[in-house]
Formats: C-alpha cells, structure tokens, sequence
C-alpha cells in the first residue's frame, strides 16, 4: 500500500493552493477593509469639517480686521475698490483681538439680498463665500450677534439651518462704537458762532509724552462716524450748514456718501432748507472716512465753524479733545453655523 | 489513530479566528478614532468660549480704567464676577441660555510657593465632569481686599464644564 501511505503523509499538509488562495484572500480583505475604514472616517468627518470652518470664519471675523483693514471705508460702487476687498474682518485692529468696529458690522450685516443690484454694499452671498468662509466647496452658513445689555440689538445673516449637522462656534465679543461730541449754548453769549478746533492728533496722543491710545478706545474722526449733538439749542436758528477749514480754505461737501450730514429729529437738512430751527434732537454727522476722502489724516488740524441766530458762544474756540466723548464697549454674542 | 481530515479543519478554524479577529480590530480602530477627535472639537469650542469670555471680562471698558475682572478680585467680590461672567458664557443669540457651569480659583506666588484660593462658582457641584480650563492674568494693586493678592500678579483660572 505503498500509494496510501504517501496519501496519508500529505494530507496533514496545508496545501499550496490553499496558502496562494488563503494569502490573496487575506491582501484582498485587508485592503478593502481599509479603504471601508477611510470612507468611513470621510463620512464621519464631515461634521469636523464644518467645525473647522466654523472655527477659521469664527476666527477672521472676531479677530481679523480684514483686507484691508478699513474695507468699511471702500466705495464698493467702484470696481477697483470691489476688487480691492480680499477678505472680511470686524476687528478694530490686529492688536485688538475681540473688538469689533460697529460701522463694519452694520455693513457686514446689511447686504444686497436681491440680486446684487445695489453695487454700494455687500453681496449676498457671493462676497461671503469668496471673502469669509472661502474653499471651493458651497457652504451655506448662518451667522448671528446678540448685543448683551439693554439694547439687546440682533443681526443676523444665512440660511436657518435646515438639521443638526452643522458646524458651530460661538464667540464672545466686545463692540466699539463711534465717539460723540456735546455741544451746548454758553449762558450769555456774545457770539452767532461756535468754534470748534479739531486737531485730530490731540485724539490719537491724549498728552505729549504718552504712548498713542490703544485703538480700541480711539475717538477716529479720520476712520469712524463721529457725531456732533446739539443739545439746549431748541429755537435757535442754525443759519447756514457748518463750515469747515483748513487754516483758511474752506472745505467743500459732496452730496454724497461719505459727507457732513445735519439733521434735525432724524431729518437731514439740505443746503436749501437754512435758516434751520434746532430742536433738542439736532445733529451733525461726520459720516465715516468723509475726512480721509478729502486728504486729511492724523496730523490735520481743522476748525469747525456753526453759525447761529442768536449770541450762543463766547467765541473761544472749544478744543476737540476735551468735548469729544467715547462710548464704553459693549458685550455681544456671536454665533457662527456652517453647513 | 490519527486521522487526516480533522488536520485541515483545525487550519480552517485558526483561520477563520485570525479573520474574526482581524475584522474586530478593524472595527474597533474604526469606531476609536472618530470618538475622540468629536470630543476634541467640543473640547476646542468650550475652551474658546471660555477663554473670550475671560479675556472680554479683563478688556478695560473705557480708557484708562481697570478691567471688570481686575476689580471684582480687588474687590473680593464674587457676586459681581459671577454676574458678569454667567451671561457671557451662558448666552446664545436667539436660542434659550447654555448649561454651563463654572468655578473659580486664584492662583499667585507666596516666596517661593504657589497659593491657591478658591474665589467663586456657579453654585453647582462638580461631579466629575469633562471640563475644560481657561486663565487670565491680572495685577492687583496695594489697594487690593484681599491682603495676600496685593502687589502680586494672580492667575484667575476658570474650570467650564457643561452639565
């Protein structure tokens, strides 16, 4: 039995076949399981990914200025200026983490939703995209900011979230706003006219010796809005709209934006409309970057003259330093969703 | 006696174990490697919040005045931090307020050895939650309640966690 026996010997073997197919089986499950583990892990990830992206925009928004760091100041009628913007920001300035710029969330928050027709502001949502959440990828986001406090002031922009798979951050911040000035007649004055000296420096440098004040407390008449109210004037007439010079040159206004506005209970006042009667709620508007547009900078020194009917000054010239006020900053919630 | 067809059924069982064990792992590594990188991310989004809230307590509201963090642990006063803080952490834009929970210690240097005072909290106990941590410095002038925090540069450490 000689041939038995030889059988027997090699069925206690593994045969050769078995180990090829065993091996190839092996590689095969091996490597499909692997690629099933990483198709996994791209579909879970999903979530981290818009978590990400939720982080970066977070990021840029609260601590970005943008590009360039006064974008609010862009004229966005002009192609140039459009295509000069790179990138949304609401800081006040990169040293300033968590301080926000009111007048760049009011624009950031007000956008052209119909189609982009209206070239003066944002577009929504082509310029979000290609501007704060960036990627090829579409993502749709909602972005929303509650000040806290009294006001209680909501913006929002977006989409609702259609489910809970989004990307979240929720950030909170501080937001400045533009500084003030109070105006009010001297009891028996001798003069028709109030003078006020602006030399912006005295802003910037509170006494020669001190450092420049930090930003995020800066009353910015070059930058930012800043508004003249006048208060106690009720039924003085305001002759003819404020004047102001450069030494003695007068400067001259456009009509439009940005421009020196007045208004009298939230109505503007137009060049025909003087001699205009004041009421309690009377103000001047330096509209935002209306003084970086004709030339002037931080080292300009400007007089700003309000001509009167009646004898309301005493003729020395108010300095903006000592009546220009700033609002202290307030606390805002911020939250950001992406999708 | 010995026979041959029980040889290859063990091979096919040791076979068979190798693959079950195989795809357990596998599975296992699957699950274990997203579960931590979630938590990583909620982790990163409380520390944020966190860390803001802190940091918008310690910016000084006005020019040339002291931050509210500053004067609430001059003043010793727990009240008004916890006033001010809860909201900042607690608050969401349209949605009802968060479930966060806080507390707070002080940390500052005695010579050579760092002292630890308890400041405040929120008034729930912690019961071994998942927090994350969040620090500001601050300087406490001579003026200081508290007489060990005078003239010392303290530590305020926030523990956060969400119930």
């Amino acid at each position: 039995m000689p041939g038995n026996r030889r059988m027997n010997h090699e069925n206690g073997q593994i045969s050769i076949d078995f180990i090829i197919g065993f091996t190839i089986f092996m590689i095969a499950f091996i490597f499909v399981a692997t690629m099933i583990s990483g198709l996994l892990i791209n579909l879970q990830s999903q979530r981290i990914d818009y978590d990400a992206v939720a982080y970066r925009t977070g990021t840029v928004l609260v601590e970005d200025p943008g590009e360039p760091s006064e974008w609010n100041l862009l004229d966005l009628t002009k192609a140039a200026d459009r295509d000069n913007l790179k990138r949304l920001g609401l800081n006040v300035a990169r040293n300033s983490p968590g301080i926000l710029r009111e007048s760049k969330i009011e624009k950031f928050f007000n956008p052209d939703r119909g189609g982009c027709s209206d070239r003066s502001r944002l577009c929504y949502p082509s310029d979000y995209s290609q501007k704060l959440i960036f990627g090829d990828y579409p993502y749709s986001f909602n972005i929303s900011m509650r000040e806290l406090g009294p006001s209680g002031r909501t913006w929002a922009i977006g989409e609702i979230p259609s489910n809970n798979n989004t990307g979240y951050i929720r950030r909170v911040v501080s937001i400045k706003k533009p500084g003030y000035a109070d105006i009010s007649p001297v009891p028996a004055g001798s003069q028709n006219h109030i003078t006020i000296n602006m030399k912006i420096q005295t802003l910037f440098f509170p006494d020669p010796v001190s450092p420049s004040i930090d930003p995020a407390y800066q009353i910015d008449l070059i930058y930012e809005d800043f508004w003249v109210n006048l208060t106690g004037f009720s039924g003085v007439n305001l002759t003819k709209k404020p004047e102001l010079f450069d030494g003695t040159t007068p400067v001259t206004y456009d009509e439009n934006y940005p421009t020196l506005r007045v208004f009298i209970d939230s109505v503007e006042i137009h060049e025909g409309d003087y001699p205009a009667l004041l009421t309690d709620d009377s103000k001047i508007h330096f509209e935002e970057g209306f003084l970086k547009s004709k030339g002037f900078h931080e080292s300009s020194e400007l007089d700003f003259i309000l001509t009167f009917d009646q004898p309301v000054g005493d003729g020395i010239a108010l300095n903006i330093a000592d009546i220009a006020k700033r609002y202290p900053l307030s606390e805002a919630i911020m939250e950001i969703r992406i999708w | 006696m010995v026979k041959n067809s029980a040889q290859l059924y063990t091979i096919e069982g040791i076979a068979a174990g190798v693959l079950m064990i195989v795809t357990a792992y596998i599975v296992v590594s699957t699950s274990t490697v997203l579960t931590p990188q979630d938590i990583h991310i909620i982790d990163m989004q409380l520390e944020q919040l966190g860390h803001d809230a802190l940091m918008v307590m310690n910016t000084p509201k006005d020019y040339r005045i002291s931050s509210n963090l500053t004067e609430c642990i001059s003043q010793n006063n727990p009240d008004w931090f916890k006033s001010n803080f809860t909201p900042l952490v607690r608050s969401r834009v349209f949605l009802p307020d968060d479930t966060l929970h806080y507390n707070v210690s002080l940390y500052y240097r005695d010579g050579d050895v760092v002292q630890k005072r308890d400041f405040t909290d929120d008034g729930m106990p912690y019961l071994g939650e998942k927090t994350v941590k969040v620090t500001q410095w601050i300087r406490m002038d001579d003026g200081a309640s508290i007489p060990e925090l005078r003239n010392k540069i303290v530590l305020v450490e926030v523990l956060l966690w969400r119930s």
